[in-house]
């Protein structure tokens, strides 16, 4: 099942050329592969290795995470708003599980 | 006499056990079936005292305890009995054991004919430190044969 | 139930390292650097090469890498690390962070593409214990920039 994906803006509304912090936060449990559970097994790896930021269809940055990243990962970035447009993210986890979200950038 | 019969029901009943299947000692035991396991193999149990919501049983989950040299000294030397702190039962051998607070790893042997304490850690450690420390409870429990 | 009531039994020791080290280094480092608190090059150098095909060698340390972490961490689990650079976008091919303990001790890499203005992540990593952070920035032309900063990992219990 796709995880759910929160995407913010920080200022929510930036002026045109005022630099944004894109926020996306992803529910996932980021499952290193190393933690054991109570019964002494190994919990199997699950954590996301690949995630694609997007601004109106043009690559914003490309993150690849590792087991090394926090569960319910947080990616931020900064970008000069120079105009409103669409902000995608999508990810993918290594046992093939995917989820993208689109989140409007409005200017003041 | 009685000694031998018990000797021999005992390499019986654990020749039986291996022929059927030998006991996994990389995974973790509730404390009764560890207690067992370890009588039978003269091992050492080490019973860890842990709790939901405490971080640094998550850190010893995902570090330490998962950790090669940590697991191979544990799987080839020990039993491990895992024991929610905050479980009825965890309520009852934290208080008969001690255990104040998680986690909690309390080693103890079965020599002549009883259960003995050879000892107790409290809280988190990084591995090398928490490796060494077993070896320590190892030699205690075997007199060396520890590698 | 809050069971989180912290004994942190290493709070003297991070108390007393963070005082030395803000009272040491500034004589000392300036001479040479000193080895950071939990550094393991042997495990880090592996790592390198398995990722970026380098030796720790091969890093250039440079004040164009600001990386920001806290000195010491109450849950590895959930370590906020930030990194940035003041050069120009065209410069910067990417950002790769490292922690020389972890289990893998590549936590990320982030590739900038054409849409990025500005060379700055921010994110939360697991710190599997007190070692050096290490922030590389690839540059444009195929240098290997870096900034390291040890973070302690507090270790306790719970009571």
């Amino acid at each position: 099942m796709p995880a759910q994906i929160l995407i913010r803006f920080n200022p929510a509304k930036p002026k045109a050329g005022e630099e944004v912090r894109v926020q996306v936060v992803v529910q996932h449990a980021m499952e290193p592969g190393t933690r054991k559970d109570a019964q002494g097994n190994l919990i199997p790896a699950s954590y996301i290795n690949e995630l694609v930021v997007s601004f109106d269809g043009k690559e914003l940055a490309t993150v690849k995470p590792t087991g090394g990243t926090s569960a319910n990962p947080l990616f931020a970035f900064k970008m000069k708003a120079e105009k409103a447009g669409e902000v995608k993210a999508s990810y993918k986890d290594v046992t093939g599980d995917a989820g993208e979200k689109t989140q409007a950038l409005s200017l003041a | 006499m009685f000694t031998l019969a018990r000797i021999v029901i005992l390499v019986t009943a654990l020749g039986a056990a291996m022929a059927a299947k030998a006991p996994d000692y990389s995974r973790w035991y509730p404390f009764s079936d560890a207690q067992a396991l370890a009588e039978k193999a003269s091992r050492p149990v080490m019973v860890y005292f842990w709790s939901e919501s405490c971080y640094f049983c998550e850190q010893m989950n995902t570090y330490v305890l998962s950790d090669p040299s940590v697991s191979k000294l544990l799987e080839e030397r020990f039993v491990v009995a895992s024991v929610d702190m905050y479980s009825p039962e965890g309520r009852e051998l934290a208080s008969r054991y001690g255990a104040l607070g998680t986690p909690t790893f309390v080693f103890l042997a079965y020599q002549q004919g009883t259960w003995r304490e050879l000892g107790r850690l409290f809280g988190s450690r990084p591995r090398a430190q928490f490796f060494d420390e077993l070896q320590r409870i190892c030699t205690k429990a075997r007199g060396g044969d520890c590698g | 139930m809050d069971r989180r009531k912290f004994l942190k039994k290493s709070v003297g020791a991070a108390l007393s390292a963070s005082l030395a080290s803000s009272l040491v280094p500034a004589l000392a480092q300036a001479a040479a650097p000193a080895a950071l608190e939990g550094e393991d090059l042997a495990k880090l150098g592996k790592a390198l090469k398995d990722a970026l095909g380098k030796e720790f060698k091969d890093l250039l340390p440079s004040t164009d890498v600001k990386l920001v972490l806290p000195t010491i961490a109450e849950s590895g689990a959930n370590v906020p690390v930030e990194i940035e650079s003041a050069l120009a976008m065209s410069q910067v091919k990417a950002v790769h962070c490292f922690s020389d303990k972890n289990p893998n001790p590549h936590l990320f890499s982030v590739f900038f593409g054409p849409a990025s203005t500005t060379p700055y992540y921010a994110t939360r990593v697991r710190i599997a214990e007190t070692a050096p952070v290490r922030a590389i920035l690839e540059t444009a032309d195929g240098k290997f920039l870096l900034a390291s900063q040890s973070v302690r990992v507090t270790v306790g219990g719970c009571g």
